[in-house]
């Protein structure tokens, strides 16, 4: 009789140790399943978050970024580039072929010094905008463009007032096409573009 | 055991529940998040950028040149003030501080600022990126208006306007100089003096081209003056009269007292010397002219023979382009209106731009002793197609 007490005792434990063993199993399980799925689920977030900054960043430029003819004459025009929004940004200006099979950004004159700082970047990192989509250029290898310097920004960007580029047109073998890009994620994408006639 | 068992799987169900719908409440708060904000910043620089434009539609400068004061008026005639970001002073330079060529910073609504032609600013460049050209506008201003005060005053555009008549002030003006012959039959009279009766009494004209202080008019002092009328056709206008000096006073022509008499055949050259610049605007040159003249006898003025002529003379070559006019008499109790004028073609005299005299000559030939000159008067001379050099008196 106490022997068959005590053997019911232990299989009541063996059987206690089972559920146990399975519901830590099952949580483990959910667990890991959950956490999977909330950590998928948040890195789409994050990397749409992060799309959606960007594209709310260069919708801002496109509807800020203003280029208007300042001067022109026989060999130059001249055009004011001006952000409507103060507002701390990174531009560059670069110079094209109207195709943008071409970088003629050396036809580019800053007229006002340590306004625009010369720099290569290169072409993978450099977008054009068509349609409202952006693509690579066609330009291969590195691609000159000026900056804007700090000094220009906190002068002309800040202070929403126009900066002015001009183009020189006996650098031109064709018509040229000047864009403003705005860096960012150390990439360029072009906020505003202007034709210049050679 | 088997319900024990189901107890816990439910348990660990729930909670799995909470936490996949936990991550899925904060995956869709997060997108929703986002687009909204997409969307705000997005609406937002729309809003500002229509702000903008609508701000920038609003500018408005009016480039006006001050023909009087040789001046060119910027003024603010827009909706809005007008933050000047840029003044270009040449085709290639600029200054960003618009105070160094006089212009504020900020021109107010309404706001004028005036500056000499070469002062003038090329452009000014607002900081809503509307670049108002300045000088070019003014300089064409000033063009058209000196084009203008050449079509009006000058008459190049076919039309008198008072300011190209020689007559009463102009006709006495301090810069006349009109040379006069006056011939009575084929006798040249040495003694001719031309007058003019105006508030001051009368004044005489004698010049030599050649020397500016002769120029102008100068009272008539040492001779008393037998001439009755002023104006002789009662237009209001006074006339300037041939009139002979005897011993101690000034007559008129046919006058016993000038010893001329009978007069009936009078030749009268008057050149107007420097008194016209033709410029290369003009095409057709017209000299318009009014002679009063008093006849005595039984004839009316109308059957008196009068015949003008009228020469251009340049200064440069003098070269001379002339042409007969012609005529029209009117009469009233002796005294005969003549008034006519020429006709000078550029294109047909091949005259040049150049500085000009004219010469304009009137015979009058009564064809009878009894039908006698008495008095020989210029009221005016007007040109068409050319700008007079001579000043009214003020």
């Amino acid at each position: 009789m106490v022997a068959c007490g005590r053997e019911a005792v232990k299989r009541a434990s063996l059987r206690g140790q089972s559920d146990l063993i399975g519901v830590v199993v099952l949580l483990g399980a959910v667990l890991i399943i959950g956490v999977a799925f909330a950590g998928m689920a948040l890195t789409s977030v994050s990397t749409f978050i992060g799309v959606n900054r960007v594209k709310t960043a260069l919708s801002e430029d496109q509807s800020s970024v203003f280029i208007y003819v300042e001067r022109e004459n026989a060999t130059h025009t001249c055009l004011g580039v001006l952000r409507i929004v103060p507002d701390y940004r990174v531009y560059a200006i670069g110079l094209f072929t109207s195709d943008l099979s071409q970088d003629l950004s050396g036809a580019i004159i800053p007229p006002e010094p340590d306004t625009l700082v010369p720099r290569t970047i290169e072409s993978n990192r450099i977008y054009r905008l068509y349609q409202g989509e952006y693509y690579s250029i066609p330009v291969k290898g590195l691609v000159n463009v000026y900056f804007l310097t700090d000094q220009a920004i906190r002068d002309y960007i800040l202070q929403r007032k126009p900066l002015l580029v001009c183009v020189d047109k006996g650098g031109l073998p064709s018509d040229g096409y000047l864009v403003v890009f705005s860096f960012i994620n150390n990439e360029l994408y072009e906020v505003r573009g202007w034709y210049v006639k050679s | 055991m088997l319900s024990h068992k189901r107890r816990w799987r439910g348990q660990v169900e729930v909670t799995g529940a909470i936490i996949a719908v936990g991550v899925l409440l904060l995956v869709i708060t997060t997108l929703f998040y986002s687009i909204i904000q997409l969307q705000q910043a997005t609406s937002d620089v729309f809003a500002k950028r229509a702000s903008f434009e609508s701000e920038r539609s609003l500018e408005r400068v009016s480039v006006i040149y001050d023909p009087e004061g040789e001046l060119c008026v910027v003024k603010n005639a827009g909706g809005v003030d007008i933050e000047v970001a840029r003044v270009w002073v040449s085709d290639s330079d600029f200054v960003e501080e618009p105070e160094v060529v006089g212009l504020p910073a900020t021109i107010r609504r309404g706001e004028s600022i005036s500056f000499t032609l070469d002062a003038a600013p090329v452009a000014v460049v607002t900081r809503r990126g509307n670049a108002f050209e300045v000088r070019s506008e003014c300089l064409r201003q000033a063009a058209m208006a000196r084009s203008l005060v050449e079509v009006i005053y000058g008459g190049v555009g076919g039309f008198i306007s008072s300011q190209n008549i020689i007559g009463a002030t102009r006709l006495t003006s301090d810069q006349v100089c009109i040379v006069y012959e006056v011939y009575s039959g084929d006798s040249k009279v040495d003694n001719a003096v031309l007058v003019y009766g105006n508030e001051t009494g009368w004044i005489y004209h004698k010049c030599d081209p050649n020397n500016p202080s002769t120029y102008g008019w100068k009272l008539v002092t040492q001779y008393s003056i037998n001439i009755t009328e002023s104006d002789l056709d009662t237009s209001q206008v006074n006339e300037a009269v041939i009139a002979i000096i005897t011993s101690n006073s000034l007559v008129e022509i046919g006058d016993p007292k000038s010893g001329l008499t009978p007069v009936t055949k009078v030749r009268v050259n008057l050149t107007l010397y420097n008194v016209t610049r033709i410029s290369s605007n003009a095409d057709v040159i017209t000299v318009f002219y009014k002679f009063v003249i008093q006849i005595q006898g039984n004839a009316p003025p109308q059957q008196v023979s009068y015949n003008p002529r009228v020469a251009l003379i340049a200064l440069s070559s003098s070269v001379r382009y002339g042409a007969p006019g012609s005529i029209a008499v009117s009469s009233r109790q002796n005294v005969g209106v003549v008034s006519g004028y020429v006709v000078l073609p550029r294109y047909f005299y091949e005259f040049q731009s150049d500085y000009y005299s004219v010469e304009i000559v009137l015979e009058i030939d009564t064809g009878s002793a009894a039908i006698k000159i008495f008095s020989v008067r210029l009221e005016y001379i007007a040109f068409t197609g050319a700008e007079i050099l001579w000043k009214p008196l003020p």
